[in-house]
């Protein structure tokens, strides 16, 4: 827990209390009371093993699904139990999500499958958004469909679109878990910087230590708890 | 007389004429034959013939027919039947032009050879040119089919038929007299005194081509026509008959039948001498037993016979040249030439119905 | 090999719907198909026994040009050897209509074995022909009995006669006809004697056909464009039913690639593999065939009655309304479902074999097609259109009509993807509408997977249009044609001359102007041509407008002596106005004009009543039209008619009676078609459904990531709607030219080579704002099925997308 509440009221975007799911059939749930804040432009590395919730948590945080208990306070304001209507629209503003698989609209060309989720957010900028697909090296690959360039290139896509967005925070679940070593330190390097320059904020779930570290904070998810640091 | 009288006028009545089967009633004999004649004239005692009118048709008669058939043998000694038979039968008696008329006409021609029996069948109105009987000269005809003499006498004929396998053209050349049937031609049919006008030429000399699907063959022999016209024949019970024409060595000739009825067999015939002289048969003088069967056309026909006259010594078998001489035309009989051994040799023709 | 058939067939298990979808497309193919093979089994069945009864119609026959073949020529062919039947046939007005009178030696001709049972069991005792002969019998079908009673001969029933053809023996029939030395044909008998001269040296002036087309002619060339319509319409409704199958084939395949790439490495050959998948599509296809005939002979009970009023109404060819079952069509039905399977699973055969091949290949992505894929597929539809243009426009006939309609039918379904591609690129997509834009890239996307069932819409549309036009084309020409024919207020039929001598009486007396017309049936051309003969009155300038003509037509027709002649007889023998066209032998006039005839497949002519007493022919008096003074109702005037005459209230009939009955048979006639497009529909719709539940597993992945940029569920669905509903818009632009275009070689051409009129065609663009709604409301109930699916679909549904390998 952090001490410096003055400062809470402005920098404090996120607010995840008490939250509990529980999914059918299972006796155990996968998130019990669990809680943690996030601040506006802070990059964070959510980390646990397998099969903990970190996927859960991520898509409750992205308003895509509903906890049992608890809040999630964004702004102050509880998405954790808005209808399908509200939280597309917190979803369209708001947040960005990045998964391992099946980012991109195959219809779409990379130039509008970056463009799109700003202009359904109705904040497309065409100055920034070229400058993300500058910067993630996609300026040559605009007209090409997904299907026509790499996985390593598609991720940066991804990103790319996400970002476009400067969405008060990004959600990646496992972003690079599908590449190899170098293209994902690269990806990486590449996502940390433009998020900052977003001034966006980011929640990372990776299984990787290495990664992690590379984030502001780290939080582990176990025994549907969270805590701060690296937990080995 | 009487048979081939009876025999000749089988397919004429129209009754029965189309529609596959006819339904023979065994109440108006075969084919319709015993029915009454209303309105035509009927044969009267008496009243002599008059040639050559008499050559031509009587359509005041109900049935009439040229009826003529040759034993004939090629030059390899091969024998073989002809039949050339032109048929008229009247709806109701008298003339009228054009489709009106009343008359129907038929012609039936066969070639029997030892191994195939060949046949076909015409039918022709009256009144429209298609068929009929002319004078000046002599001609009996249907569709192609003729009967043609030189002049108005039945002496000399030349004789063409067709069909889809088989034709024949014969010259005829008469070697006697016209033979009276009868009282001078009138010819009485029946105990209840059914009757008919009826005279034949018996003796021609035959010379001419018949064509086979083999091809053509050259022939010789013997012929035999038949003039007859009548209003009501056959007797309501009389079902069928079996009549003879026999040419017996030495230039003698017969012709007999038996008509088969409920009330007993009938037999009756003439007895012609070369020359021409004829002496009735008394009836129930010659006799006729079936002597062998062969199933023809799906029935069981008698195509031997032994046939007995007592009052002239004969005593013969009379064998089929040909056991499948069928006539499987609108009212079927057989027909064929047959060969005559015993007391007597010589050869003939055969004719049988109502064998169903 | 039963391991391998158990483990693909095994997917099916999982896939119940796809499954029943994949049969019942195929069922519902076999049985519109098998119901039209029914119904066109059936009425020529019926025609066949007509033709048995009649007997002649498989014979050749020798003709005269002039019609009229002199009794003598009959004899002296007869003569000659040749076994001729002859018959005679003309009109003849016993009652208050005018029937075909056909003479037949019964000694000659087939029909006569029929006769002969009637005969019989009339009376059995009777000899059959005696009567016959003997002038008094007429034979006639039972219906039609009734109408004849007052003729005055024996009547005996001929059940399969065509309705309006009385037979007799010739002699009764040269008497009735008054032609006792001309004969119509001479019908060439089966067997012949040996060595007969030719015909060609025998009567050189005389022609071998088939059996002319008298009145009583052959029903089969007159229902056989109707039935050929039927046809086209029973094989469209297949081949749409095959774009269903063929989509549910190649989509089971794709979705089992994953078992058949394992079962390729645990050793399974190919060939078995194929054989597999043809022992599956041929199971399926047998199934689906016997659901589909069991349907098929639903159907064809139900609208048998309809085609039997179609052919009876239009055409007047006898039909039983009864169904029986043929083993043939049972064997025919199967054949084509299991063909039409096989034929539809190329492609799939296809895919297996590239699959089984390159095990180690990434699914080949086919939703990616470029234009020139499009393009290449538009290039071969082009062709086609151009080569059945070609032929329809350089052989005209009935047959190369209707390869120009197939051509121009499978080629606009070729060119339809590049269309609606290109289409979709004229659509506006600014930043401000990213969904729009999202929406239109997918259509694209989903055109292939999707082009298959728009072009079974777009045939099944423009078969509509065409079909449609047709139908409301012709029903309108007919029904302003009825209105232009009865120019008269009144109709009255006179019984006896005496009648008409009153009626003309008392016309005068009444200031009521009557318009008698006589009639003389004759023929022209080796064809029947029926002439009538009128009075001048001004009401035929003003009332009855012509399709070609001289100026001052009317003073040409009542002074001059010329004629008017109908469409059938001018396309026939190729008359305008202005030529002269033979009447009858020795008889010919001048055209002065051309008239629509509609629903007669027989040549007329107008001429002046005095043209016509002039040539001292037996004439009858067919009608008497009456045209009331200005200002007289009606009504009053038929009510003083009846009183005046003693008439019963049938004789005299009003003119709006005669059109409504007129068109209410008309309408009655044309049920099936209307039954048959909604089917085809209908059938189409389904192709749609089945399209979209079978992309339904990979449209999810695609749609997810919209949804996590928050795109809403209903959004979604609104989109898949909107897009079922776009490319039927826009399929539909494509079919309305084509269905137009169909219906005008229909109207055009194949009508015109078929009965010898043109119909003008009219559009009717309600009919099109109707059936467009039809049109967008099945795709919006095909679309609806995903569109619910999507709406209830679950969130970790969707997250299930990204959290699982596929």
């Amino acid at each position: 827990m952090r001490q410096d509440i003055g400062t809470r009221g402005f920098l404090l975007l996120l607010r995840v209390q008490d939250l509990t799911r529980r999914y059918p059939g299972q006796t155990r749930a996968v998130l019990q009371g669990a809680g943690f804040e996030l601040d506006r432009g802070e990059s964070v590395a959510l980390t646990g093993e397998s099969g903990s919730g970190k996927s859960t948590l991520l898509h409750m945080l992205a308003a895509l699904d509903q906890p049992d208990a608890g809040q999630i306070l964004l702004d102050g304001a509880d998405i954790s139990r808005l209808d399908d209507r509200s939280a597309s629209a917190v979803r369209r503003r708001r947040i960005a999500l990045v998964f391992q698989h099946f980012n991109l609209i195959p219809a779409l060309t990379v130039a509008e499958n970056i463009a799109l989720h700003a202009r359904l957010g109705k904040c497309h900028e065409a100055e920034w958004t070229n400058h993300l697909a500058e910067r993630m090296g996609l300026a040559d690959l605009m007209r090409r469909y997904p299907e026509q360039i790499s996985g390593g290139q598609q991720q940066r896509v991804a990103i790319a679109r996400a970002l476009a967005l400067r969405p008060d925070v990004l959600l990646a679940d496992e972003p690079t878990g599908n590449l190899d070593e170098y293209a994902s330190e690269e990806v990486l390097r590449l996502m940390l910087e433009l998020v900052s320059e977003a001034g966006s904020a980011l929640l990372l779930v990776t299984h990787s230590q290495q990664i992690a570290a590379r984030c502001q904070r780290h939080l582990h998810l176990s025994g549907g708890q969270i805590t701060e640091g690296a937990c080995a | 007389m009487i048979a081939s009288a009876v025999v000749r006028t089988c397919a004429l009545a129209l009754g029965v004429l189309v529609g596959g089967a006819p339904t023979v009633v065994a109440a108006q004999g075969y084919a319709g034959l015993g029915t009454q004649a209303e309105g035509f004239t009927v044969p009267t005692p008496g009243q002599s013939l008059e040639f050559p009118a008499d050559h031509a048709a009587h359509p005041d008669y109900r049935i009439e027919w040229w009826y003529l058939t040759a034993t004939l043998e090629t030059a390899s000694g091969a024998q073989l039947g002809v039949q050339w038979t032109l048929f008229r039968s009247a709806l109701a008696p008298g003339t009228a032009p054009g489709w009106n008329s009343p008359q129907v006409w038929m012609g039936h021609a066969a070639v029997t050879t030892q191994q195939q029996h060949y046949y076909a069948e015409r039918l022709a109105r009256g009144g429209i040119g298609q068929a009929g009987v002319s004078l000046d000269p002599f001609e009996a005809w249907i569709d192609d089919w003729a009967m043609t003499s030189m002049d108005n006498t039945l002496d000399g004929l030349s004789l063409q038929a067709r069909g889809d396998e088989f034709g024949y053209d014969l010259s005829l050349r008469a070697e006697g007299p016209l033979v009276l049937h009868g009282e001078a031609g009138y010819s009485v049919k029946s105990a209840q005194g059914q009757a008919s006008y009826y005279y034949a030429q018996p003796g021609y000399r035959v010379s001419g081509t018949v064509r086979l699907p083999e091809g053509d063959l050259e022939v010789t022999g013997k012929a035999w026509l038949d003039r007859e016209w009548s209003s009501q024949p056959l007797a309501a019970d009389q079902s069928g008959w079996d009549w003879f024409s026999l040419h017996l060595d030495g230039g003698d000739k017969l012709m007999g039948f038996v008509l088969r009825s409920d009330s007993g067999d009938f037999s009756s015939g003439t007895w012609i001498e070369a020359d021409g002289t004829t002496s009735p048969l008394a009836p129930g003088s010659l006799a006729a037993e079936p002597r062998g069967w062969s199933a023809v056309a799906g029935r069981q026909v008698p195509t031997s016979w032994r046939v007995s006259l007592p009052e002239r010594d004969l005593a013969v078998e009379v064998r089929a040249l040909n056991p499948n001489a069928w006539m499987g035309t609108v009212f079927p009989y057989w027909e064929g030439p047959v060969e005559v051994s015993g007391s007597h040799q010589g050869r003939g023709y055969l004719e049988m119905t109502g064998y169903d | 090999m039963r391991l391998t058939l158990a483990t693909l067939l095994r997917h099916w298990r999982r896939m119940p719907l796809q499954l029943g979808l994949m049969i019942a497309g195929l069922a519902l193919a076999t049985a519109l198909w098998s119901a039209v093979q029914a119904i066109n089994g059936e009425a020529r069945a019926s025609y066949a026994r007509a033709v048995e009864q009649l007997g002649s119609a498989q014979l050749p026959a020798l003709t005269a040009p002039d019609g009229h073949i002199p009794l003598a020529t009959y004899v002296s062919l007869r003569r000659a050897g040749w076994q001729l039947s002859p018959v005679l046939e003309g009109r003849w007005s016993p009652g208050r209509r005018p029937v075909t009178l056909m003479g037949v030696d019964v000694l000659s001709h087939p029909v006569t074995a029929a006769m002969a049972a009637a005969e019989a069991e009339a009376d059995p005792d009777a000899p059959p022909f005696a009567t016959v002969m003997q002038r008094e019998t007429l034979f006639a079908h039972p219906d039609h009995l009734p109408d004849l009673a007052g003729s005055g001969y024996r009547l005996l029933p001929l059940p399969h006669l065509p309705p309006d053809v009385v037979i007799g023996d010739l002699a009764l029939v040269a008497t009735l006809l008054d032609r006792p030395d001309a004969l119509t044909r001479l019908l060439i008998l089966p067997e012949q004697p040996t060595g007969l001269t030719p015909l060609a040296e025998l009567a050189p002036n005389l022609r071998v056909g088939r059996v002319q087309d008298g009145v009583a002619g052959d029903p089969q060339r007159l229902t056989r464009s109707f039935h050929l319509n039927l046809s086209a319409f029973g094989l469209l409704s297949f081949a749409v039913g095959l774009f269903i199958v063929q989509g549910s084939v190649t989509l089971g395949l794709e979705q089992r690639r994953g078992q058949i790439q394992t079962l390729r490495c645990l050793g399974v050959p190919l060939s078995q593999l194929m054989l597999a998948l043809a022992i599956e599509l041929v199971v399926f296809a047998l199934v689906a065939g016997l659901i589909g005939l069991v349907i098929g002979y639903g159907l064809a009970g139900l609208l048998l009655p309809d085609v039997t009023a179609t052919l009876r109404g239009l055409y007047g060819a006898p039909v039983d309304g009864e169904l029986t079952l043929r083993p043939g069509w049972v064997l025919s039905g199967l054949a084509m479902s299991v063909g039409g399977t096989l034929l539809a699973g190329t492609q799939a055969f296809l895919a297996l074999r590239r699959m089984a091949r390159s095990l180690s290949q990434a699914p080949v992505s086919g939703a990616r097609r470029g234009a020139h894929h499009w393009l290449r597929l538009a290039a071969g539809g082009l062709v086609l259109m151009g080569l059945g243009t070609l032929i329809g426009g350089i052989w005209p006939g009935l047959l190369t009509g209707f390869v120009w309609l197939a051509g121009l039918m499978v080629g606009a379904a070729l060119l339809l993807p590049a269309l609606l591609h290109a289409a979709s690129h004229l659509i506006p997509t600014g930043p401000d509408s990213p969904l729009r834009a999202w929406l239109i890239a997918d259509s694209r996307l989903q055109l292939p997977g999707l082009s298959l069932s728009l072009m079974a819409l777009c045939l099944a549309v423009a078969t509509n249009i065409g079909v449609g036009t047709m139908v409301s084309s012709f029903r309108l020409t007919f029904v302003d044609w009825i209105d232009q024919r009865l120019l008269a207020d009144l109709y009255v039929q006179p019984e006896t001359e005496t009648m008409e001598a009153e009626l003309m009486h008392w016309a005068q007396q009444a200031g009521v102007r009557a318009l008698p017309r006589y009639q003389i049936d004759s023929r022209s051309g080796n064809a029947p041509l029926r002439l009538f003969g009128i009075t001048d009155d001004p009401r035929y300038a003003e009332e009855w407008p012509l399709l070609r003509s001289q100026p001052d037509v009317w003073t040409r027709l009542f002074d001059q002596g010329e004629i008017l002649i109908n469409e059938q007889l001018a396309h026939r023998q190729g008359l305008s106005p202005g030529s002269v066209v033979e009447l009858a032998p020795g008889w010919s006039a001048r055209v002065a004009g051309v008239y629509a005839d509609y629903g007669n497949p027989d040549g007329q002519a107008y001429m002046s009543i005095d043209a016509m007493r002039d040539r001292e022919m037996p004439m009858t008096l067919s009608q008497i039209g009456l045209v009331a003074p200005a200002g007289t109702s009606i009504e009053d005037l038929a009510q003083e008619l009846r009183a005046a005459l003693a008439l019963p209230p049938g004789a005299v009939i009003r003119r709006d009676a005669i059109r409504a009955t007129s068109t209410a048979i008309f309408d009655r006639t044309f049920v099936v078609t209307g039954a048959l497009n909604v089917l085809t529909l209908a059938v189409a719709g389904f192709a749609m459904l089945t399209s979209f539940l079978s992309q339904w597993s990979r449209r999810l992945p695609q749609l997810s990531p919209l949804w996590a940029m928050g795109v809403t569920r209903r959004q979604l669905a609104l989109c898949e709607v909107l897009r079922s509903l776009g490319f039927a818009a826009g399929t539909f632009l494509l079919a309305l030219p084509l269905g137009l275009l169909l219906a005008w070689i229909l109207l055009a051409h194949i009508n015109l080579e078929a009965f010898g009129w043109r119909v003008p065609m009219t559009l009717f663009p309600d009919d099109w704002l109707r059936l467009f709604a039809l049109t967008l409301l099945a795709a919006a109930v095909a679309a609806l099925g995903p569109a619910t699916r999507l709406l209830r679909l679950s969130p970790a549904r969707l997250l299930g997308v990204f959290s699982h390998d596929r």
